[in-house]
């Protein structure tokens, strides 16, 4: 509670020295608004609906992208995890398209899908979809050998094993690979539409800029602030409770 | 009628270590109904040997037969109870779960299950823990709970590695006690691994006794006590004595 508290001093502290020297001109108060004005901004660009309805876009887009790339990694992980042989077809190929950082596939991306929203899923998907195609595997790999035997000692045929004693077993290491995910999806999402869109949060804070209205380029960086830390939570909080057998107090033996 | 002939297993070394032969050439039977106990040093071989019945593990040489039809896979009609329960009860699932998952190929109703399982856990003294999770057990209780799930499946041959290794003397009794109603009701094939000698005798019609590492068979004790057995009288007598004598002499050599 204490370390909560402090917290919540130093973010106040650093608010309050901001306004007071954007209001003291020590920084231009164009570029640096002061907090209230900024939160004044906020708050009616969110009552307007306008931020909502931006931050709205770009969560779609970036839950799509992530959905998707879900959908893909995960059997395909669980598939590498426990066949050495698909191991061997597929890890060529992911160690060469892992390291390539997503933005970098933005441009290629415009060329054959142009600027709307299937580019942005798409590179939501590809930035999203090693992470967690990672953790499947590695999840899959690490599965203890007892488990595997127990499903075949009673006879669960092998997809039925996949999808019932593998992917739960792996849950919590599939489960990072997704807390991982969702950051990064968000900041592909975002500057996907930084670089080529005609609406979404990333598109909003881009065009404020160029038109120098600061106040409400702020509020969509603040706007896409608080989106993060409810994905981020929201996920936190959701996979913790489908991965709850593997936390808690457990005897160790 | 359950032979295994000449079967010999080596594990395959690995990073270069040279391979580890654990069954240099087992061969004995156990016949329709019948209760067999396999006893022998820690590491000569029991556990691969139990594998190696219920088709999870090939042998290098060898072969299993059930009614004279080789074992390739685990077969329906079999059913093993691990020797270390808690790395095969499925943490994700309750103790009652992990029942009602290898009961669902099994035909029957939903309510039907439901009941064997009530039933099972009921039998080895768990009826009060089927919401709980394996985790939350002791170990002895683990072992109970990896039980009732191998008696619930219903199997004709039971396999069982050293089932009792960490339950209380008491309830010792009980469980071997329940085994033994089990089969002499169901008519069941048990092949049964255990270090305790007097366990081996008080159940079984014959004791295999095994060499050390790599196993090899040291000789066939039968055991012919009148069933049903009661767990004072049989100890007292005579031929439980000579049996428990001949085995001891052997194992120590
Ligand atoms: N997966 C494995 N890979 C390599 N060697 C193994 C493996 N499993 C067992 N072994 C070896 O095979 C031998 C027999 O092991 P096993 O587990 O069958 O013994 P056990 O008779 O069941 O012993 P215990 O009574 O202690 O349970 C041991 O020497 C062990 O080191
Ligand atoms: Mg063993």
């Amino acid at each position: 509670m204490l370390g909560r508290c402090s917290g919540i001093v130093v973010f106040l502290a650093l608010a309050g020295t901001w306004e007071a020297a954007s209001r003291l001109g020590v920084v231009s108060a164009l570029y640096f608004p002061p907090v209230t004005v900024i939160a004044a901004t906020f708050g009616k660009l969110a009552a307007s609906g306008l931020l909502p309805a931006q931050v709205g876009l770009t969560l779609a887009r970036a839950l799509a992208g992530l959905a998707l790339a879900a959908l893909c990694a995960v059997p395909l992980g669980l598939c590498m995890g426990v066949s050495r042989r698909f191991r061997g077809l597929l890890s060529p190929l992911v160690e060469v398209l892992r390291p390539v950082p997503p933005p970098a596939i933005i441009p290629a991306a415009m060329l054959f899908l142009g600027i709307g929203d299937g580019m942005k899923v798409f590179v939501v998907f590809f930035a999203c979809f090693f992470p967690i195609l990672i953790g499947a595997a590695d999840g899959a790999r690490a599965v203890a050998p007892g488990f595997r035997l127990t499903a075949a000692a009673y006879g669960v045929s092998r997809p039925d094993a996949l999808l019932r004693v593998i992917l739960p077993a792996a849950g919590p290491s599939v489960a990072a690979g997704l807390r991982t995910a969702v950051p990064m999806g968000l900041i592909v999402a975002v500057l996907s539409e930084m670089i080529g869109a005609t609406n979404g949060i990333g598109h909003y804070i881009l065009r404020m800029q160029r038109t120098f209205a600061i106040p409400e380029m702020y509020a969509g960086v603040a706007a896409l602030g608080l989106a993060g830390l409810c994905c981020n939570a929201a996920a936190q909080w959701g996979l913790g409770r489908l991965t709850r057998w593997s936390g808690g107090d457990r005897p160790g033996d | 009628m359950l032979r295994i002939e000449r079967l010999a297993k080596s594990y395959a070394g690995h990073n270069g270590a040279a391979s580890a032969c654990a069954l240099a050439e087992v061969s004995f039977s156990v016949p329709r109904g019948g209760f067999v106990s396999l006893l022998g040093p820690s590491g000569c071989g029991k556990s691969t040997l139990l594998q190696c019945v219920c088709g999870l593990l090939a042998p290098s040489h060898g072969r299993v037969l059930l009614d004279d039809r080789e074992v390739t896979g685990p077969p329906p009609e079999m059913a093993l109870i691990f020797q270390n329960a808690s790395a095969s009860l499925f943490p994700w699932m309750t103790v009652a779960g992990n029942i009602r998952f290898v009961l669902r190929r099994k035909p029957g109703s939903k309510k039907d299950k439901e009941a064997v399982a009530a039933k099972a856990l009921a039998d080895v003294g768990l009826a009060a823990f089927a919401g709980h999770y394996p985790w939350q057990l002791s170990g002895g209780m683990q072992q109970r709970a990896a039980l009732a799930r191998g008696l619930a499946y219903g199997a004709d041959v039971l396999l069982l590695d050293e089932p009792f290794a960490s339950v209380d003397a008491q309830t010792r009794e009980e469980l071997e006690d329940l085994l033994a109603g089990v089969a002499a009701s169901q008519a069941k094939t048990v092949l049964f691994v255990t270090h305790d000698i007097d366990e081996a005798v008080y159940l079984s019609d014959a004791v295999t006794v095994l060499t050390p590492a790599p196993a090899r068979v040291a000789a066939v004790i039968p055991v012919d006590l009148p069933r049903p057995r009661d767990q004072v009288a049989a100890r007292e007598d005579r031929r439980f004595l000579d049996a428990r004598k001949t085995i001891h002499a052997l194992l120590r050599h």
